[in-house]
């Protein structure tokens, strides 16, 4: 026969106690998915939200077109350029509606990685003849075609940074469909129709005649964004090289976050997240304590008597330390697979754009903390037990035991007994209110987490709708001309039935709008880098407006340009736009419409 | 020659209401190779005079010699080996590690002492003991009497000097307990242990070498100490 060894023993509890153990894993477990699956989901949200910022960006920080070598070059030197790769706009592709159309282009392999030019169906172009289209480029153009099927579509030739005047027919084979990304760009800054949402092989060469146009993809250093001096910089480049007169660059994310976008920043939800994710791995630290606190009376016991055989307090420590780390080395692997999935699942069930990204250090950081805890948790009660002499605990013990089990105001017991038993009790309250207490702040923070997860998903995910798109006039450009902005242009209900019929749209919502431009002659910041110059933008659509320099004065322009008479009627705003107190705040959108007369439709659809 | 003494020992337990002397004042000694029986009323006591002896609670006055040596020198480390290596214990709910088998627990000590076992020694106890068919069992599967001969066993496993028994046939039905109890007594003689067993049976304790009678923490009665004054 064998003789006994300290796994003997530690292994020996975990075989013959196996009700009360398994019981005890089950809450060492849910403790361990409760917090690992918090961090899953938080570092999910937080690593979600840049991975979806780029993957509808592009990891550029901006986008020129029509760059030559030398202007590249001062950009280099002037702009601290740190990387940068080139496509090609080899011209302008539309089916019915020109102003629904897109440019096609032709992109290096840098280029469409900076672009992060993601194909989600089909296959990226290889041939000449061949093409890729934005999913959102195919609804506008109500193609009804899927990857396979030959498409005949419109092109304005290229030529330099301007088209040839005569429109060609061309039909390509659609090889594949590409994740937006164009209308993300188009909404974070200015709308361009320069930015292609149409790919084709490097192979495809420019029509006869035309000139292609060069599209640089530009990322500046970090150092560089963060100076405010960037912007002076970045305007004086602009001038220098007049691409604000042919609003010929598009900007990404870094920077317009401050100035359209508020102050959000993403490190800010990253430190909520890490923030949260320790809050929550605290609580489940005491959601461990507990699980094992529960057999702890048992292990108080043998603890005596293992003693009082002559177990020294090391060989203790050994014995329970072998025993807590067989129990985490259990416990840890499984509730990390199931957090990992259950998150996983969690993730797909709130849906929208937020993604499933565990994060491996996170990950390695969540196992080394769980054996840490229930190593902790399990051991220091034991070690406090093997510091009271073997036989008092295992007395105190039987004592406490026996009393709970008789009726307390016997005359006929010791006032020891009686008395320890009672503050027994007091202690026992002690904990269901620690307990109770606990339990409260779980649920706090717990429900803080989901606010701030909820927060931190619209914060950034839901101000972008899964698809947007504008029928009529869609580029800045011609809004610059307000004869324009009073034309007639919208969805109609036969518009939208027709977008309906194309295979990636799920459903329409939204509300009638109006884009109306107005002229200010004392641009802010952000202003001097638009694309039109002097001109801005506000677009009442669902409180969205990116500009807020807009002033009594704007205000006033607007009315009359737009030659409305009584300027008594007029109380309207959007509840973004600042207005002069006289004039009203924070009035509906439709006042706004009524008084102006105006009309046109807006449509949002979500894609599948 | 004196193995173990105590001189001016008093256990005293806390309670809200005061301090409860559950030993008070007791001075004593043990001979080499003496059976003593300590006798008295429940809760006068006994058993605090037996933990105190072996250290299995420390005495609120008083000093312990094992030896003649003082066992307030010795600390906690010290105290464990001293118990593993010189005492075994019997109690009257066995107390056996419920997760080994019969043979595992015997050999506790042992292992705990990181020693190799004496088998032939071993063996030995075994066959005196009659378990040798029931040591893989674990404790759950064995009657009372099987696991008090297990947990005697176990105390002389390691060759001690002095066997502290508590009630040890307090659990079992007359007969067992008459069986046990011959087979402490022949045990510790055999082997030449010290046998201190406490016991409120007067039949038991009339088969011992001397009788010591507790009341309220005092010796009320040492047939020694009589049969030296006479
Ligand atoms: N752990 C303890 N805490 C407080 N009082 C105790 C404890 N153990 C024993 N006592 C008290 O000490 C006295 C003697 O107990 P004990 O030695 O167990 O008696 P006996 O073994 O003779 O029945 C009793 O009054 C008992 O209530
Ligand atoms: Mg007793």
């Amino acid at each position: 026969m064998k003789m006994p060894t300290v796994n003997t023993l530690a292994f020996g509890n975990l075989k013959t106690r196996k009700k009360q153990y398994a019981l005890m894993i089950v809450g060492i477990i849910l403790a361990m998915v409760f917090s690992s699956g918090s961090m899953f989901l938080t570092s999910s949200i937080s690593k979600g939200i840049k991975d979806i910022t780029y993957q509808q960006n592009g990891y550029q920080n901006e986008i020129f077109f029509g760059m030559t070598d030398d202007t590249l070059k001062d950009g280099i030197e002037s702009l601290d350029i740190t990387d940068y790769a080139d496509g090609e706009n080899l011209g302008f592709l539309f089916s019915e509606d020109e102003t629904a159309g897109t440019s096609v282009a032709k992109m290096s392999e840098e280029a469409n990685e900076m672009y992060y030019t993601r194909v989600i169906e089909g296959r990226y172009p290889e041939n000449a003849g061949e093409i890729a289209l934005e999913e959102d480029a195919a609804v506008r153009m109500k193609l009804k075609a899927a990857v396979g099927d030959k498409i005949t579509l419109n092109l304005k030739i290229q030529s330099g940074n301007e088209y040839l005047t005569e429109t060609v027919k061309k039909t390509y084979t659609l090889t594949g469909i590409i994740g937006n990304r164009r209308n993300y760009i188009a909404r974070s800054t200015v709308n361009s129709p320069l930015l292609p949402a149409a790919f084709v092989s490097e192979k495809e060469t420019v029509e006869a005649g035309g000139k292609a146009q060069r599209i640089t993809f530009v990322k500046y250093s970090a150092a560089f964004l963060k100076n405010d001096t960037c912007y002076d910089k970045l305007y004086n480049f602009y001038k220098s090289h007049s691409f604000l007169d042919m609003g010929a660059h598009m900007r990404y994310v870094e920077i317009l976050f401050p100035y359209a976008m508020g102050t959000h920043d993403l490190s800010t939800s990253n430190k909520t997240a890490a923030i949260l994710s320790v809050m929550l791995m605290l609580v489940s630290c005491v959601g461990i304590v507990n699980a094992f606190n529960a057999n702890l009376l048992e292990r108080k016991k043998q603890i005596g008597f293992l003693r009082a055989l002559g177990t020294t307090r090391q060989q203790i420590i050994k014995i329970y330390g072998r025993e807590a780390l067989i129990l985490s080395l259990i416990c840890t692997p499984v509730s990390l697979i199931i957090s990992f999935f259950g998150t996983k699942l969690l993730v797909k069930i709130i849906g929208g754009d937020m993604m499933f990204f565990p994060d491996w250090k996170m990950l390695i950081i969540g196992a080394a903390f769980s054996i840490i805890c229930v190593m902790t948790a399990a051991l220091i009660p034991l070690l406090r037990a093997t510091k009271i002499a073997p036989m008092q605990a295992v007395r105190n013990i039987d004592m406490t035991r026996r009393m709970k089990n008789r009726k307390i105001n016997s005359q006929k017991e010791f006032s020891m007994p009686k008395l320890l038993s009672k503050r027994n009790m007091t202690f026992s309250k002690g904990r269901t209110a620690a307990v109770s207490i606990i339990l409260v702040v779980c649920i706090l923070i717990s429900g803080a987490g989901f606010a701030a997860a909820e927060y931190i998903k619209n914060d950034t995910f839901e101000r972008k709708g899964d698809y947007q798109i504008y029928l009529g006039d869609s580029y800045f450009y011609s809004y610059t001309n307000l004869k324009k902005a009073e034309r007639e242009m919208g969805v109609s209900p036969n518009s939208v039935n027709d977008i309906l019929c194309s295979p990636y749209v799920r459903s329409i919502s939204g509300h009638e709008c109006r884009r109306a431009v107005v002229s200010i002659d004392r641009a802010s910041d952000y202003l001097k880098l638009a694309d039109s110059g002097n001109y801005i933008s506000s677009s009442f659509v669902g409180g969205h407006n990116d500009y807020c320099d807009f002033t009594k004065e704007n205000y006033l322009d607007i009315l009359e340009q737009l030659r409305l008479e009584d300027l008594q009627n007029v109380r309207s705003g959007d509840p973004s736009v600042q207005y002069d107190d006289n004039y009203g705040k924070n009035t509906a959108k439709d006042d706004y419409r009524k008084a102006f007369n105006l009309e046109g439709e807006f449509a949002e659809a979500s894609i599948n | 020659m004196k193995i173990l003494e105590c001189r001016n020992l008093t256990k005293e337990y806390l309670s809200g209401d005061g301090v409860i002397k559950a030993i008070d004042d007791i001075s004593l000694s043990f001979e080499q190779g003496e059976f003593v029986a300590i006798t008295g009323p429940s809760g006068s006591g006994k058993s605090t005079l037996l933990h105190n002896l072996s250290s299995l609670e420390n005495p609120t006055g008083g000093e312990i010699f094992y030896n003649g040596e003082s066992l307030k020198k010795y600390n906690d480390n010290q105290l464990s080996i001293l118990r593993r290596r010189r005492f075994g214990f019997v109690f009257q709910s066995y107390n056996l590690v419920q997760e080994l088998t019969g043979y595992e627990n015997i050999l506790l000590p042992v292992m705990l002492d990181k020693k190799k076992p004496d088998e032939e020694y071993i063996n030995k106890i075994i066959e005196v003991l009659n378990i040798g068919d029931r040591l893989s069992h674990l404790p759950s599967a064995l009657s009372g009497g099987q696991q008090q001969r297990i947990a005697i066993a176990r105390a002389i496993a390691n060759k001690p000097s002095i066997l502290f028994a508590d009630e040890p046939t307090g659990n079992l039905d007359g007969k067992t307990g008459r069986e046990v109890l011959s087979l402490l007594k022949y045990v510790s003689h055999e082997f030449g242990i010290t046998l201190i067993m406490v016991t409120h049976d007067l039949s038991v304790a009339e088969q011992a070498d001397r009788i010591l009678t507790l009341e309220d923490g005092k010796i009320v009665r040492d047939t020694k100490a009589e049969a030296e004054s006479k």
